[in-house]
């Protein structure tokens, strides 16, 4: 098999090594270390700074596609928001499955250890269609908008709800968005208009887009996908899916590095055996 | 874990390897694995938006507020797709929808995508990080300005912008397979756990099959 | 309804919902504010509308499909079936648990697994479409692989600077460019919503311009 003969490799081969890479550190572990970067550093700060008593609006704006992504960031950053005085309300704008994941994550985690209530210190809203319209109005008039739960429990008997009229009474607003747009709706939609802190994280997809907007401080840092939860669970010290996942995800690196290094050699073997054929004509 | 619970996560781990199967070639199995989820996703998303209708379309109609009757007509006009001949009637609800996502996007789009972005780019010429922002933000834009033929200095300076767009996309590429690995470590390590990975040597022994039946016949 | 009526009503009704969300924005005119405030919570359950519309298309489709007797009818037999199954698990507020069960242990994990196979795609795009032909190939290469190697936590241990050069790629050089593609993706959309509610652009509404050539 020649360097050349590479360029033509079934691609089932690469599925193959990247299954394998993924499989042996779940069965065997590798422990690698984590660096946590400045940016999980921020996300941190801003979730700490929520002063006593304080606000969090909590927008799983994910799906199931991404549940493996995102669900370890939201239970650890959940997690930690239940450690802290604060009070949690959830709201999904992303999809039906929204509230089913925060439910998950609620049910994993466990109120009761950290002697929270629902419907006191935590509320699951539920889904509401409509996008940025939705938002908007969330945002303008809370009450007006939100009629039950997730539960169907209407919100005049859940005393979290009396302290949240608008987005004016919210200290941060935490979105772990798998759509590009989903910050950019609470930067235009809340803190434009009350000036709220935002922070969050998302799919590893749109994290580089997303950078602008760190950069220009309008987002307070943003967590990219199982690397950004790794992170976190590190910097609060609640070491959970995320890390797990890491040895895989230096594999799997390595595997995609490689092909890339083969593909190119593959291609010079192939235009320096081209260049000596027509040399020889 | 009682019976069911092990016969649902089977059914699951049944549903998910036939689904991986795609690797190694289509087959009835992935198609009727994507024709169960798409069925689910569909018949859940119609309840859910039901739900929603009921909640914030018909509960206020019932509480006195009248003019959520609009809401509820322009949501059935959506429907007018079916109707032979009125189709035409879709584009009401519709411009509504677009008229709304128009102004709230430009309303504040400006702010938070235009001016907070070129204020932040505006820094002091007093390192070379910020002196390639600068030229990186603006030769990114000027390529993007198709109206003018490029020539002369126009095609330099878009070159240029060009080169930071690509650096750009090589980074985004990174992280979107950092991303999506996440997902397949999700679902391997689901496989890999009880009950569903007893039917792992059985979805391996099909392949194997398989692989040996197609030798065969070619 | 005339011809006419039918194109222009829609194009009316863009403008004015548009000018109703963006001037109470700027200008403080407390009735018109809340006129806007009530449309956009009327929108809310038209929305809600489109959700059961998709579901109900994608019944309607397969039901033609398996009347047709059309290629992969029986395929569709067991879409209607999951569909009807899960329309009356989520309604039916007593089933709420087989819902639950049913749907993160089966539809969530399988919906999970097609979205994994991108990036089992994505590692085979890389190794046939990655050539380092041309500059723009090599620097798109090049900032892939050095950032691959940072974001691995393997990387950092074989090649602890790779994380310094990573962030420095992510906040100047990427930073830059899709700062660029964000600014002009906004204008764009600037331009285009301005298009839309002057009806220059009717694509957004479902209208669809077909221009004949013409015969010489």
């Amino acid at each position: 098999m020649s360097l050349k003969s590479l360029e033509k490799l079934d691609p089932r081969w690469i599925f193959l090594a990247f299954l394998i890479a993924v499989s042996i550190p779940i069965i065997q572990p590798l422990g690698l270390p984590i660096k946590i970067s400045d940016n999980t550093r921020r996300v941190y700060q801003a979730v700490e700074d929520v002063p006593d008593g304080g606000l969090v609006v909590l927008t799983p704006d994910f799906s199931y596609d991404n549940r493996g992504e995102l669900l370890p960031m939201l239970e650890t950053i959940f997690e930690h928001l239940l450690t802290k005085d604060v009070k949690v309300v959830s709201v999904g704008f992303y999809g039906a499955a929204s509230p089913m994941l925060m439910e998950e994550a609620m049910k994993a985690i466990g109120l009761e250890r950290y002697g929270k209530e629902y419907g006191v210190d935590f509320v699951n809203l539920g889904f509401i269609a409509g996008d940025e319209p939705a938002i908007t109005s969330f945002g303008e008039d809370t009450q007006a908008l939100v009629k039950v739960d997730y539960y169907g429990t209407p919100i005049s008997q859940l005393s979290i709800m009396d302290s949240l009229n608008n987005a004016g009474d919210i200290d941060l607003e935490i979105s772990l968005s798998a759509g590009m747009n989903y910050p950019e709706l609470y930067l235009r939609q809340w803190q434009t208009t009350f000036g709220i802190k935002v922070t969050g994280g998302c799919v590893g997809l749109i994290y580089a887009p997303l950078l602008p907007y760190m950069e220009s401080g309008q987002l307070e840092g943003y967590l990219p996908s199982l690397r950004g939860a790794a992170e976190y669970e590190l910097v609060s010290n609640r070491p959970g899916a995320a890390i797990i996942g890491m040895d895989s995800q230096s594999l799997v690196h390595i595997v995609v590095i490689v092909a890339i290094i083969i593909s190119n050699l593959s291609m010079l073997a192939g235009s320096k055996e081209k260049e000596a054929e027509e040399a020889t004509i | 874990m009682n019976l069911s619970e092990t016969l649902v996560l089977l059914i699951a781990g049944a549903l998910v390897l036939m689904v991986l199967s795609f690797l190694y070639r289509q087959s009835r199995w992935f198609t009727f694995a994507e024709h169960v989820v798409v069925g689910g996703l569909a018949g859940q998303g119609t309840a859910i938006g039901l739900r929603n209708v009921y909640y914030q379309g018909i509960v206020p109609l019932t509480t006195g507020q009248w003019w959520y009757i609009l809401a509820i007509i322009g949501g059935l006009l959506l429907f007018a797709k079916y109707a032979r001949g009125q189709s035409w009637l879709v584009r009401l609800p519709t411009a509504l929808l677009v008229g709304c996502g128009i102004g709230l996007n430009m309303r504040a789009g400006i702010e938070t995508q235009i001016t907070a972005q070129l204020i932040d780019t505006l820094r002091p010429l007093t390192s070379i990080n910020n002196i390639l922002i600068i030229i990186g933000v603006c030769s990114g834009m000027l390529y993007f300005f198709f109206s003018a033929e490029e020539k002369g200095a126009m095609k330099s300076i878009g070159k240029i912008g060009r080169y930071f767009l690509m650096v750009a996309f090589g980074s985004s590429f990174a992280y979107a397979v950092l991303g999506r690995t996440s997902l397949v470590i999700s679902r391997v390590t689901d496989v890999l756990s009880y009950p569903t990975y007893y039917l792992v040597p059985i979805a391996i022994a099909i392949i194997i099959y398989d692989i040996y039946t197609s030798r065969k016949t070619t | 309804m005339s011809n006419f009526a039918q194109r222009e009503i829609p194009v009316i009704i863009v403008l004015v919902t548009g000018l109703l969300m963006i001037v109470p924005f700027f200008i403080n005119i407390p009735i018109l504010a809340d006129v806007s405030a009530e449309v956009r919570r009327l929108i809310v359950p038209i929305a809600a509308f489109a959700l059961v519309l998709g579901g109900v298309d994608v019944s309607i489709r397969h039901i033609n499909k398996v009347r047709r007797k059309s290629s992969g009818y029986q395929f569709s037999f067991v879409l209607l079936g999951t569909y009807i199954f899960f329309l009356i698990v989520t309604s039916m507020p007593g089933l709420v648990d087989i819902y639950t069960t049913a749907y993160i242990t089966v539809i969530g994990r399988v919906n999970e697994t097609v979205f994994s196979l991108i990036a089992l795609f994505m590692a085979s795009m890389a190794y046939r479409a990655f050539k380092m032909r041309t500059i723009e190939t090599l620097l798109f290469g090049s900032s892939c692989l050095l950032v691959l190697i940072a974001n691995a936590p393997i990387g950092e241990v074989l090649w602890p600077g790779s994380v310094g050069i990573r962030d420095w790629i992510m906040s100047v050089l990427n930073m830059a460019g899709m700062r660029a593609v964000g600014i002009g993706v906004a204008l764009g959309i600037f331009a285009y919503g301005i298009r839309t509610m002057l009806g220059y652009e009717r694509i957004a509404l479902g209208e669809v311009v077909i221009r004949r050539k013409s015969r010489e």
